[in-house]
């Protein structure tokens, strides 16, 4: 096989994508920015910096992006002896583990309840990216922090069917400059596994618990919506008499390719996802009264199609 | 940053470069609804440095897209599926199948060295240009780019012609 044929695959994949919503595009770019903003001061924490070379630096560390490798840590570390937050909003511990003076921590999680994991690394900052597998796969990378944070960085919650079956969390570190070390000073690695709370309701067929953390506040259930199947459109109200977050929600069976899902919140587009079963993460809506979530499934609509809606208030 | 002439400056390079971001997006990704939400994040994130980057804005927004990709993840995971259960383009004959079977070597890839076959093979960026981009030493970018090349098993002998702005 030759470069060439490599080239042409991926110009057969990319030549054919356009940005449908171009129209919108520069608007919606401009209001994430103030919504960037907003989170910057709301958490009242430093948010990473985005341009930071973690991809090329991370290269340098020794395949830091291998799912399946392991790496050998120049130490093994120690347990540190930390509490871990015993319970969050709805969530119990089941088990944990923090350790410093080392780059890699290995969490397994038996088969057992319906568990959500959690992962973080602080001490060392942005300087280094924290990895983190479940068998051998995603969920993703983060940068560490330079504080402990409240709860984790990282969430994975697994299904039921998920939760009936033993696991293996791993989390290691790669230095985003070179010449730092391995295992820096002051690192610390933790992993977490705890119970998810009771699903309270079920939206577009998946789960929905009563409380979510939010950027360090605890947001409980106050309504939801979802369509009838093969609606094209959901309109949700909402009056909010305090800070307020919408979810997203949405599923079909089989989507055709083209069929796309619009988010307006109080008349302004925010975004457009592809209809599947997808869950959007949380919109802010930002002052007291009533607020309104329109859904749009734009293309063909399929019989199975529906959307969701939930909201939610801070607990004061 | 904000502008009258700053919104026309931007609102004008999202136009003029959207499209040809949301490819690199895609092929990053290989999920439409993440390669928009991609581009999205690194445009809003553009526009707050917009003061500091228009004289190369697309530079820019590309790393951030980039390096982004490379560090993404999400609250909440329970709800994500796999790209492969996308639907995808049929291959009917031989060479087609190859493609196809290409194509799903490259999702296979780490995300680095998805990130620097799509630089290199798609972008077409020198491998200086890519090293600048990634943050990383030209030495990386060819060692990740062969091993990427490597498991895709694709022989660079049989490259037909000489690849980026400076060859290899």
């Amino acid at each position: 096989m030759s470069i060439h044929e490599l080239q042409q695959v991926l110009h057969d994949h990319a030549d054919d994508v356009v940005d449908t919503a171009l129209a919108g595009r520069a608007a919606a770019a401009r209001r994430e920015a103030v919504g960037i903003k907003w989170r910057r001061r709301a958490v009242g924490t430093l948010v990473v910096a985005v341009v930071a070379p973690v991809l090329g630096a991370a290269l340098l560390g020794g395949g830091p992006f291998d799912r399946t490798g392991t790496i050998d840590p120049v130490d093994r570390g120690h347990s540190a002896d930390l509490d871990v937050l015993s319970s969050f909003a709805g969530r119990e511990l089941l088990d944990s583990e923090v350790v410093t003076g080392t780059n890699e921590l290995v969490l397994e999680v038996p088969a057992g309840e319906h568990t959500e994991l959690h992962a973080a690394c602080w001490g060392v900052g942005p300087k280094y990216t924290l990895h983190v597998t479940l068998d051998g796969e995603g969920p993703g990378d983060g940068y560490c922090e330079t504080n402990r944070p409240e709860v984790s960085q990282l969430a994975y919650g697994l299904t039921e069917a998920e939760s009936g079956v033993d696991h293996t969390l791993r989390l290691w570190i790669t230095p985003n400059y070179p010449d730092l070390p391995d295992v820096p000073a002051g690192v610390f690695l933790m992993a977490a596994a705890y119970r998810s709370p009771d699903v309270e309701a079920s939206v577009t067929g998946q789960e929905v618990y009563a409380l979510e953390r939010v950027d360090g506040e605890d947001y409980e259930l106050a309504a939801y919506d979802e369509s009838r199947p093969g609606a094209r459109t959901l309109r949700s109200t909402f009056t909010a008499t305090d800070l307020a977050q919408v979810e997203i929600f949405s599923n079909a069976s089989l989507p055709h390719p083209e069929d796309r899902v619009t988010v307006l919140l109080n008349g302004i587009r925010q975004s457009d996802f592809w209809l599947g079963p997808r869950s959007f993460d949380h919109l802010a809506a930002r002052y007291k009264g009533p607020h309104t979530v329109v859904l749009r499934i734009r293309g063909d609509v399929p019989p199975d199609a529906v959307l969701g809606v939930v909201w939610r208030t801070i607990k004061r | 940053m904000g502008g009258v002439s700053d919104v026309t400056d931007f609102d004008e390079f999202v136009a003029a470069r959207s499209t040809a971001l949301l490819r690199t997006a895609y092929l990053l990704t290989r999920d439409h609804g993440r390669a928009e939400d991609l581009l999205q994040t690194a445009l809003a994130k553009g526009w707050l440095a917009w003061s500091r980057i228009e004289s190369d804005p697309e530079s820019y927004v590309r790393k951030i897209m980039v390096n982004t990709y490379s560090t993404w993840w999400r609250r909440r995971w329970n709800d994500e599926r796999p790209t492969e259960q996308l639907p995808d383009q049929g291959y009917a004959d031989a060479d087609t199948t190859i493609r196809g079977d290409l194509w799903t070597a490259l999702g296979n890839l780490p995300r680095g060295q998805r990130a620097v076959v799509v630089l290199r093979f798609f972008e077409d960026l020198t491998e200086a240009e890519t090293a600048r981009l990634l943050g990383c030493s030209v030495g990386t970018v060819k060692s990740q780019a062969a091993r990427a090349l490597a498991r895709l098993r694709i022989d660079e002998a049989l490259m037909d012609e000489p690849l980026g702005r400076e060859g290899r």
